[in-house]
């Protein structure tokens, strides 16, 4: 029997439709995950099946959970359904919070809500459950506000929150896309257990095809709002059918794989970093702590050398990029460029966050070309410029008149490496330059990369804690654990890596086998 | 917290300082002199003798640092000096007008509230409806009247016209809410525009975070959504900008017990600064400072009671995990 069923829901807005007679039910018990690329709508399924669709959206078409109809719930009903019958767990993990409400009182006033439970019971409650999400001191985190959790922890407890009021159905949308690697194994194991011991059944909204191998018993692939393929996962991995599961599945390789070729001559130092250090000060006036976020850090990077940064969060990588971009001085140790001390502007940072900086008033032409502006080149000259330069990077020269707000994150992604190119870049930066991208985008960017090296000799260094992407980009890989470079070597070396972290880095890739997908 | 405190009364103390500073430097250059106050239409028959005379009794010839520490160390052993105008002690003088101008202000302030409350909330959760954006023209219209103006003409229809409510004075007491209405009303309207807006504004941001859709999503009824969500998060700024306000309400009346003859506090700033009479002055704008600065204080604390983030801007950082 299907506890949700999805029959021809078309979900409207002013233009376009976002869904589209989107028609497929989940047997209770299952283990479903929708995949697709950002925009496919996969969000907006999750919303339709709580019955909360945005408002000036129009719906046509029926879900069905149990068979009562989702949208037609008297106000009374939908409250128990909401928490009680259907759980759900968010991507963002900060905004899910109120952040004036310590976890304890989270959990308190969803027992009030639905079980009447209040006082000493609810307290108890909301502790085993905390606790039952892996969480080491469990009163501490009871009494702590959102904001003094890390991201990993927040997403622990929000998954305890929705089990906490054992729904018989849960979804999960993008539950782990912004987590380091070893916590999203650690919420994907939580998910399984909730699996385990209850029954229940999962609906796991995802872009990632490893999370897809790891979780799935049947796969929904979603593309432009339509269903395009179901079937069950272990069919689906075997033989992709629909044109969207084919073009995530080898996006899904493209990240994934190893490269062989490409191996450009490393025989000319680009840049040499030698015993660089960094510490800082914090806490407060009687209480100064000093914390070493770079350690006696080591690394050298070749001209047209891809040389990738793992660690998790917290472990140095945004120190040492700030130093080698110059943006703060180090306390001790070197940096040699090209053989001499001081280092010049070839070296660009291209950041986490593209959009952010950005001004949002300047135009992509504008943005991009704003360094030859200080170098007093002609407008016309730098227009033109700005077109040749965006279409090196996969954007259309038409761009140039766009605004950062009308680009979507892959699209201001290239923007950021094309205003890197435009002052001749030697070596880029990036930070995390995947952080908010799907799948399929990071699967471009690392194609445009590897063009990049290849055609203009740029190197890159690569800091991300998704070592996935380093091993499918990388010539040369070093891992950084606080503030020390602890390991380091080609992607296959490091593959075989003795070193007890980078082999847990290792283990912690979702969806690992050996071959990930046939085509 | 305890750090939190030391810090701020030590930049309250030096705030008065300057402040006090500040004013004894300014009120001398106010045209006029202490003299022509004390004696009215007798000046004329005063021979310059006389006067410098009299400027010396007030220990006015001397220099002003001179005059200002010495003024100081008197009103650190509680001696604020007499009223030019009565010879009464000056703190004597204040104390009179304190619980009416007090009543007055927390009246007024209470109205406003409850106004900026009421709309505010109302009209944020029910944005850009027809009826937030006659909220909103009533406020802006509200924000573009001048105080004064709003006196007169409310004193016009209700007092003059209809004959209902006295246009002056507060008769047999500070409570007698029929004299209280007017000038109340009229200091809380004249602020509650931006009120309004404000509060309106701040519900709005409050009520859009994206931790209200995940308590929908849980099930929480929207009643307490509002109650225990909405108003709280939006709580900690307005109590910031409410202690700002009793400021300004207090700079208001100034104009507005003038206007009806409340027997408070800003009249006799206005009386005293006409009169010159220093002493008064003096002590009625060092007494506003401190009350401002201690209501600031304590809205600031309140504030960091309500939202947890606001007790670590003060410590850099504080404890993460």
């Amino acid at each position: 029997m299907a506890i949700l069923e999805f029959d021809h829901l078309t979900v409207a807005g002013e233009r376009e439709e976002i869904l589209s007679g989107l028609t497929f039910s989940l047997p209770e018990g299952e283990t479903a995950v929708m995949i697709g690329q950002s925009g496919s709508g996969k969000s907006m399924t999750a919303r339709a099946a709580l019955g909360m669709l945005p408002d000036g959206l129009r719906a046509s078409g029926a879900v069905r959970f149990r068979g009562e109809s989702v949208f037609h719930m008297p106000d009374k009903r939908r409250r128990t359904y909401l928490g009680r019958g259907a759980g759900i767990v968010f991507q963002d993990s900060s905004g899910t919070f109120d952040p004036i409400r310590s976890i304890g009182q989270h959990f308190r006033e969803l027992f009030s809500v639905h079980f009447g439970l209040t006082g000493k019971d609810a307290d108890m409650r909301a502790l085993q459950w905390i606790s039952r999400a892996g969480i080491p001191d469990p009163a501490r985190a009871a009494a702590a506000y959102p904001h003094e959790l890390s991201g990993g922890m927040r997403q622990r407890i929000q998954i305890a929150l929705a089990a906490s009021l054992e729904p018989e159905l849960l979804i999960a949308d993008e539950p782990t896309t912004a987590l380091d690697l070893n916590i999203q194994t650690a919420v994907l194991e939580l998910l399984k257990d909730w699996k385990k011991e209850t029954g229940g059944t999962l609906l796991l909204i995802t872009h990632d095809l490893g999370v897809a191998r790891e979780m799935a018993d049947r796969v929904l692939v979603m593309d432009s709002g339509k269903l395009a393929e179901e079937r069950a996962a272990h069919e689906l991995f075997a033989a992709p059918r629909s044109r969207a599961a084919r073009q995530l599945a080898e996006d899904w390789r493209t990240v994934g794989e190893i490269p062989t070729a490409g191996k450009t001559d490393t025989s000319l130092p680009l840049l040499n970093v030698s015993g660089l250090s960094r510490s800082y000060r914090t806490g407060r006036l009687f209480k100064k702590k000093e914390v070493r976020a770079l350690d006696e850090a080591s690394l050298s990077i070749g001209s047209g050398e891809i040389v990738g940064l793992i660690g998790e969060s917290g472990g140095g990588k945004s120190t040492l990029a700030r130093l080698l971009a110059g943006i703060e001085p180090a306390q001790t140790g070197t940096i040699t460029w090209k053989g001499n001390g001081n280092w010049p502007e070839a070296v660009q940072w291209v950041h986490q966050d593209p959009a952010s900086s950005f001004n949002p008033d300047w135009t992509a032409g504008r943005l991009v070309t704003e360094g030859l502006e200080y170098r007093g080149v002609k407008r016309t000259e730098r227009e033109q410029v700005a077109r040749s330069l965006l279409a090196e990077v996969g954007l259309s020269p038409e761009t140039v008149l766009q605004y950062p707000v009308e680009l979507s994150g892959g699209m201001n992604q290239r923007l950021a490496l094309a205003r890197a190119l435009a002052v001749s870049a030697e070596l880029v930066i990036l930070d995390e330059p995947f952080a908010s991208l799907d799948m399929s985008a990071q699967a471009r960017m690392i194609r445009l990369i590897r063009s990049l090296r290849d055609r203009e000799g740029v190197a890159f260094l690569f800091i991300t804690h998704d070592i996935r992407t380093a091993f499918a980009l990388c010539d040369n890989i070093y891992v950084i654990r606080q503030g020390r470079i602890i390991d380091g070597g080609t992607p296959d070396e490091l593959a075989s890596s003795a070193h007890p972290y980078s082999r847990s880095l290792l283990a912690h890739v979702p969806g690992r086998g050996d071959s990930p997908i046939q085509l | 917290m305890a750090l939190f405190l030391v810090k701020r009364a030590a930049e309250s103390a030096f705030v008065l300082i300057l402040g006090s500073l500040l004013v004894f430097t300014f009120i001398r250059l106010i045209p006029g002199d202490p003299a022509a106050a004390m004696y009215g239409d007798q000046l004329q028959k005063l021979t310059e003798a006389d006067r410098l005379r009299i400027s010396e009794n007030l220990g006015l010839d001397e220099p002003l640092p001179v005059q200002y520490v010495h003024w100081a160390s008197q009103v650190l052993q509680g001696n604020w000096g007499a009223s030019y105008l009565t010879g009464e002690p000056a703190d004597e003088v204040i104390v009179r007008t304190l619980l009416p101008t007090a009543v007055l202000l927390i009246v007024s302030q209470v109205l406003m509230i409850g106004l900026a409350l009421l709309f505010g909330l109302t009209s944020a959760l029910r944005r850009d409806s027809l009826y937030d954006r006659t909220v909103l023209a009533v406020s802006v219209l509200l924000m573009a009247i001048p105080p004064f103006w709003l006196a007169l003409m409310m004193m016009l229809f209700f007092s003059i016209r209809l004959g209902v409510l006295p246009s002056s004075g507060m008769g047999a007491g500070p409570f007698s809410i029929r004299h209280l209405i007017l000038p109340a009303l009229v200091i809380a309207l004249s602020h509650a525009g931006y009120y309004i807006r404000l509060f309106r504004n701040h519900f709005a941001a409050s009520s859009s975070g994206g931790h209200l859709l995940a308590l929908r999503a849980r099930g929480v009824p929207y009643r307490r959504i509002v109650l225990s969500h909405i108003l709280p998060n939006a709580a900690a700024p307005l109590i910031v900008y409410t202690g700002a306000s009793l400021a300004v309400s207090l700079a208001g009346s100034v104009v507005v017990e003038t206007i009806f003859s409340w027997p408070g506090l800003g009249r006799l700033a206005l009386k005293s600064a006409l009169a010159h009479d220093y002493p008064v002055l003096l002590a009625i704008v060092l007494l506003s400072m401190a009350f401002v600065i201690l209501v600031n204080l304590l809205a600031g604390l309140l504030a960091a009671w309500i939202d947890p983030r606001l007790r670590e801007a003060d410590t850099e950082g504080g404890a993460r995990w």
